[in-house]
């Protein structure tokens, strides 16, 4: 079972809540996902539409609510709409992300580490978005965060677990859990990760632009689940014989005669 | 943040399970997690040994290149107040006390200066009267001028004594378990403070949290079963690098040799044995630094150079002021290589690797641990 | 009287509203939104005693999807 913080999840699939083309298909997409935490945005009331509120159509005994503080260019703003959050909510969970670049949504790791050692001590869960940096998930770490989400690929580009090599060192040196978020463009994607080690992974724009969303949801919900079963099963490594020997010397055996 | 290492004999237990299909997907895979270093360790992989060097020899070259560090430890001390079975200093043994005053740990420190050491370890045994952190702060003071880095093997100390000397200058702490299982560690610790196992395994968390650069622990081999010692090296190792992911490892193999007090190895334990350890956490921490002191004989050091150990001691003597004295007396343990540095650096350069005396500089240290 | 809700000028039906009397104009649920009033957060039981002032600065805030 997945535990963040004191919290334990039946399942390893996050689930964003964006771009979904009405409310009816998001609840039913979630459903089909098997996800038991799910992000949300915070925005100003649409004065033109005020009726329309995401809340009511989401049974909140059901699902963990992930606010995220999207939007936020600097740790001040982030810290404002972490407050927000946590007045809407009415639970400290929040998904730190800091994005300055407008461009590329990257987040902005001096913010991010300043943000979250700030809400920590104001006890605030907090899982903060973060490029695939393994020192710097160590650093998030010791100031509190309660787990990291190491981005796959920029946000939105579907190119799949680009940052492999850095999310692996990740994955062996961390101690809280380490959610894969952003880029997950496919469900061999998702796989992948949780082959990896990853605890959990954040998915939206993958589900949401679907032709079926609901389809894709559960499709999402099979491969976290494959991907965990395969890690669990203990994976053989991908490699060649190749590898295990030398290119120093090409030998694959050493000479051990000097042995007493 | 306590460590509590596996039930020793569960490990035994869990090593008797693999088999030769377990060595090889271990053999195979690009980082081993424990379960693979318990098949590198155990009885199937005795057929495998030269293919587990071939990987650890690639493995070390990858990581370390083509260097071996070098050290030379510098005996203090050998009061104790302890009586451990196993260990010449044990408090009833029969042997020449003596602790240095600061003035002859000082020459000793500058006669190995002076053959080219600029990395010595501080040796003593576990008796405060004579050496306590006021003395190890206060020889470190006067030494680190003349010095790249000093380690201290001693007495369990408190977080605040290891950061003391930490500021003083000490770079580096080796404390090892002796051994991790816990019912023969009682046994062998008659007395003295060192019968609290669970204070010793601490000791390298306070270690790096005091910030020291690097913390050094291992076992005894010659008390408990090796394998699973290897085993619960691992565990307590991979705990460590996620407990403090920014100080540095070592690893250490002390083989039980004849000492005063005629204590003979409860095991045996063979050159075979401790190469299948040091190849298999090689490769479970590509990372960690392997150390093979003079315990060890020529001929072993030799052939394991750059298969897996990254540091060698040298020109040892392991009784206090030995290098001083033409004769010393009151060893803890007789060395199997008696060569110098010079001619282990020969020896070293002869196979094509670099003989590295210097590998920091403690006046980089900053306080802010 | 004039307030800047969600940062546009908003013409109030009397002086002084109540926040919760603004929130019955808008037909918005109290419990769906959260409040702030010149960069501090009100609770929920003090919408029916906040007087609102000229210039006040008002934001009305709600989860709304995201990733």
């Amino acid at each position: 079972m997945l535990k963040i913080s004191d919290t334990t999840f039946g399942s390893r699939l996050f689930l964003g809540t964006g771009k979904f083309s009405s409310a009816g298909v998001m609840k039913e997409a979630m459903e089909a996902s098997g996800t038991e935490m799910i992000t949300v945005a915070l925005r100003r009331v649409d004065l033109d539409n005020p009726e329309d509120d995401i809340m009511s159509v989401l049974d909140r005994q059901r699902y963990t609510f992930l606010p995220n503080t999207s939007g936020a260019r600097d740790s001040k703003e982030a810290i404002r709409l972490a407050h927000l959050a946590r007045a809407a909510s009415g639970t400290p969970w929040l998904k730190l992300e800091v994005t300055p670049d407008p461009r590329t949504l990257l987040p902005d790791p001096a913010e991010t580490l300043i943000a979250t050692e700030q809400l920590v001590k104001e006890g605030f869960i907090v899982l903060p978005y973060m490029n695939a940096d393994p020192v710097l998930a160590l650093r998030l770490q010791d100031v509190g965060a309660a787990a990291v989400m190491p981005l796959g690929s920029p946000i939105g580009t579907n190119q799949g677990i680009l940052t492999a090599f850095q999310v692996e060192i990740i994955i062996e040196q961390a101690r809280v859990p380490v959610v894969v978020d952003a880029g997950i463009g496919a469900p061999s994607h998702a796989a992948l990760a949780m082959e990896m080690g990853a605890d959990a992974v954040l998915v939206n724009t993958a589900i949401s632009i679907a032709k079926d969303p609901v389809a894709m949801a559960r499709a999402f919900g099979q491969a976290v689940e494959a991907g965990r079963t395969a890690f669990e099963a203990g994976m053989g490594r991908r490699t060649s014989q190749a590898s295990a020997s030398s290119p120093e010397s090409g030998k694959l055996e050493n000479d051990l005669g000097f042995l007493n | 943040m306590n460590y509590q290492s596996p039930d020793f004999s569960d490990l035994e237990k869990i090593l008797e399970t693999y088999t030769e299909v377990d060595v090889q997907r271990a053999l195979n895979m690009n980082r081993l997690d424990l379960n693979g270093l318990g098949a590198l360790l155990s009885p199937a992989a005795d057929s495998f040994l030269s293919r587990m060097a071939a990987k650890s020899s690639e493995t070390t070259l990858l990581r370390f290149g083509k260097t071996t560090q070098l050290y030379a430890p510098i005996y203090l001390s050998n009061y104790c107040t302890n009586r451990c079975a196993y260990c010449g200093f044990s408090a009833d043994n029969k042997i020449n006390r003596r602790c240095l005053t600061l003035d002859e740990a000082q020459a000793e420190a500058m006669i190995l200066h002076d053959r080219g050491f600029q990395h010595i370890l501080l040796v003593t045994g576990e008796a405060d009267a004579a050496v306590d952190c006021d003395y190890l702060e206060a020889i470190t003071l006067r030494l680190r001028d003349k010095f790249a880095a000093i380690s201290i093997e001693v007495q369990p100390l408190s977080t605040q004594e290891y950061h003391r000397l930490f500021v003083a200058g000490i770079t580096a702490v080796a404390i090892y378990q002796e051994t991790y299982d816990r019912n023969l560690y009682s046994k062998v610790h008659l007395s003295g403070k060192k019968c609290d196992y669970d204070y010793r395994l601490e000791s390298p968390a306070r270690v790096a949290e005091a910030g020291m650069r690097e913390v050094g622990i291992g076992a005894l081999l010659g008390l408990s079963d090796w394998r699973a010692e290897g085993l619960a090296i691992g565990h307590h190792l991979g705990w460590l690098r996620k407990q403090f992911w920014s100080t540095g490892f070592t690893v250490s193999f002390p083989r039980l040799r004849p000492a005063a007090g005629e204590f003979q190895p409860l095991t045996t334990v063979s050159e075979r044995d401790l190469s299948q350890l040091i190849f298999g956490l090689r490769l479970f921490d590509p990372d960690v630094g392997l150390i093979v002191s003079t315990r060890e004989e020529a001929r072993y050091r030799d052939g394991m150079l750059g298969l897996g150990p990254t540091r060698y001691s040298a020109g040892s003597c392991t009784a206090p002021g030995g290098y001083s004295s033409p004769e010393p007396m009151g060893e803890q343990f007789s060395v199997g290589d008696n060569r110098s540095l010079a001619e282990v650096c020969e020896m070293i350069s002869s196979k094509g690797f670099d003989p590295v005396c210097k590998d920091w500089d403690s006046e980089f240290q900053a306080e802010n641990s | 009287m004039t307030i800047h809700l969600n940062g546009k000028p908003y013409q109030t039906v009397g002086s002084e509203p109540k926040i919760s009397q603004i929130l019955n104009e808008l037909q918005i649920d109290p419990t769906s939104v959260v409040v702030e009033l010149n960069s501090g957060i009100i609770a929920p039981d003090r919408f029916s005693d906040t007087l609102l002032k000229q210039d006040d600065r008002l934001e009305l805030i709600r989860f709304v999807g995201g990733g």
